[in-house]
């Protein structure tokens, strides 16, 4: 069976690289507090570095795990496959979709940043992912028909 | 290695998919570590061009390679999303592990995966935020930006010198065309797993088909043939005034109407012999070029235009500027962001380096810089700089 985790991965190459990797990071973290002396942005720096770890972990993993059983459930185990394909694309679209959707840049008041109609933008870019998965997981069945 | 059951507290939760292993994890692991390299090495180029130190020296040609190097490090960026998204659901349940640690060298390990995941995280969301003009912090985007790059890469440091040995095993075994020891694919599928899932292929699949998908949608903001499909991206390289987008508007720097009658382009300082003040009619006189030139954003649109208008080099010459001479480029308006360029020596002296008064045989628009813009080769838009007042020659 799989082993657990073991030691074997913290020979002398770990130390050097732990060595290594940890004077680049002083060095970035260097850079951050010579540019910033101030501690609100100090503050605000690490309140998003550790808050990014901290949310995908308690907040975003959960939530898309959440959604995901219960999604599988609705959906009949022959379409699985391709619905969850479909989900985790239309997953990521939707993510990058999310600020040009809500107008970030429109207080900026220049036109040519966000331009289009993202509502429209974002469902022609749904109904191309769903177009190209239905495409794939018909040739899937077919294939399969043809060499059964 | 592996996530196995047993090694996990009763109060986790229980992961019933099989595409929890190393295998993936290898995988993902590759193709992040290629696409966070290739944004890191872009993203310090970007950065040494925009501040460089005095042994920086970045060349008038080729003409285009700002612009690829913007493309990739944005698209890159992009394509990062899913993989980052689908590696961290496939290492979920390590989060879970216990006891959390057996040595003190797995301690380290683990808490350098702070920075490396939080890191990851703040890089691409600040990228696309920033692209989106949302920067809901308290710190130049920039420098947070830049330093969080080397806090990530050196955390990329410690994490693949510990995951070396289980990802060389994985990629070794498939180059011999067996499966790797500790893959599920041979093994029977975990208990409590849905029947019908997608098999590693398809999963695998389906992460660079989401890479894949957020390319197609946004990379025509800089490769004009997919424009039409940049449904994601913020910009259009064809929207936007005269055909094409504009980061700093006219009225953000109060020059929409800048009266002719008051313009004058001055070429001063010590390295020109007479310095010049030139009417708008004086350059729209002098001998007019044309060159076809990319305006390329550090945000990663890019559009190739027509711009015709007067050498740089011929102003430089009219001047009496020795051979070989630099410039300050300054802007009309008084806003310190991007009032200023410098143009190097190769620069100055490249034929398609231009004091622009028309793009595609119209007269510039307010937005794009009239009454004359600089535009040269190789340069990062923010030094394209708009509303030209004068040149300071040295």
């Amino acid at each position: 069976m799989r082993v657990p985790v073991s030691d074997a991965e913290h020979g002398p190459r770990f130390w050097v690289g732990l060595a290594v990797g940890v004077a680049v990071m002083g060095w970035g973290l260097w850079l951050f507090l010579d540019a910033t002396p101030r501690f609100a942005g100090r503050r605000s720096f690490v309140l998003w570095l550790v808050g990014a770890d901290v949310l995908h972990d308690l907040v975003f993993a959960p939530l898309v795990a959440v959604a995901a059983w219960l999604l599988a459930r609705a959906v009949p185990d022959r379409w699985w496959a391709p619905v969850h394909a479909g989900l985790v694309i239309s997953g990521v679209v939707v993510l990058l979709a999310l600020l040009p959707l809500a107008g970030t840049a429109d207080p900026v008041g220049n036109p040519t940043i966000q331009p289009l109609d993202y509502r429209t933008a974002t469902l022609t870019a749904l109904a191309l992912v769903w177009a190209g998965v239905g495409t794939w997981a018909l040739v899937g069945r077919l294939r399969q028909r043809s060499s059964s | 290695m592996s996530t196995t059951v047993d090694s996990h507290p009763r109060w986790a939760p229980r992961f019933t998919s099989r595409q929890h292993d190393d295998e993936n994890a290898a995988w993902l692991g590759i193709a992040l570590g290629v696409a966070f390299t290739v944004c890191f090495v872009t993203g310090v180029v970007s950065h040494l061009i925009q501040d460089p130190g005095s042994w920086f020296h970045w060349p008038a040609r080729p003409a285009g390679l700002y612009r690829v190097n913007q493309g990739l490090h944005v698209t890159t960026g992009v394509v990062a999303v899913p993989l980052l998204i689908v590696k961290l659901w496939v290492v979920f349940p390590k989060l879970f592990e216990w006891p959390p640690f057996r040595s003190v060298a797995q301690a380290v390990e683990r808490l350098a995966l702070v920075p490396l995941v939080g890191g990851a995280v703040f890089l691409l969301v600040t990228g696309v935020g920033n692209v989106n003009i949302w920067r809901p912090y308290d710190f130049s985007f920039r420098t947070g930006h830049y330093a969080a790059a080397w806090i990530v890469m050196g955390a990329l440091v410690v994490h693949v010198a510990a995951k070396w040995a289980v990802t060389r095993d994985v990629v070794a075994a498939r180059l011999r065309g067996q499966s790797p020891p500790a893959s599920t694919e041979a093994a029977p599928a975990v208990e409590g797993e849905r029947p019908g899932g997608l098999s590693r292929r398809a999963f695998l699949g389906t992460t660079a088909a989401a890479s894949g998908a957020l390319a197609l949608f946004t990379v025509g903001q800089t490769f004009a043939p997919l424009r039409s499909l940049a449904l994601l991206a913020p910009r259009r390289p064809d929207s936007g005034p005269q055909g094409f987008p504009v980061n700093r508007t006219a009225e953000s720097v109060g020059l929409t109407d800048v009266d002719l009658a008051d313009y004058r382009l001055e070429v001063v300082g010590d390295g020109v012999a007479t310095p010049l003040s030139l009417t708008y009619d004086d350059l729209a006189a002098m001998p007019q070029h044309e060159a076809t030139l990319p305006i390329a954003c550090v945000e990663g649109w890019s559009t190739n235009q027509r711009w015709q208008g007067v050498r740089v080099r011929d102003l430089l010459e009219r001047a009496g500027a020795r051979s070989g001479a630099e410039a300050t480029v300054v802007a009309l308006h008084d806003n310190p962001r991007q009032r200023t360029s410098e143009l190097s020596s190769g620069q100055a002296s490249d034929p398609d380096t231009l004091l622009a008064l028309r793009v595609n045989d119209e007269v510039l628009v307010a937005d794009h810089g009239f009454p004359a813009r600089l535009i040269g080769p190789n340069r990062p838009g923010v030094h394209q700089t708009k509303w030209v007042a004068r040149l300071e020659v040295r």
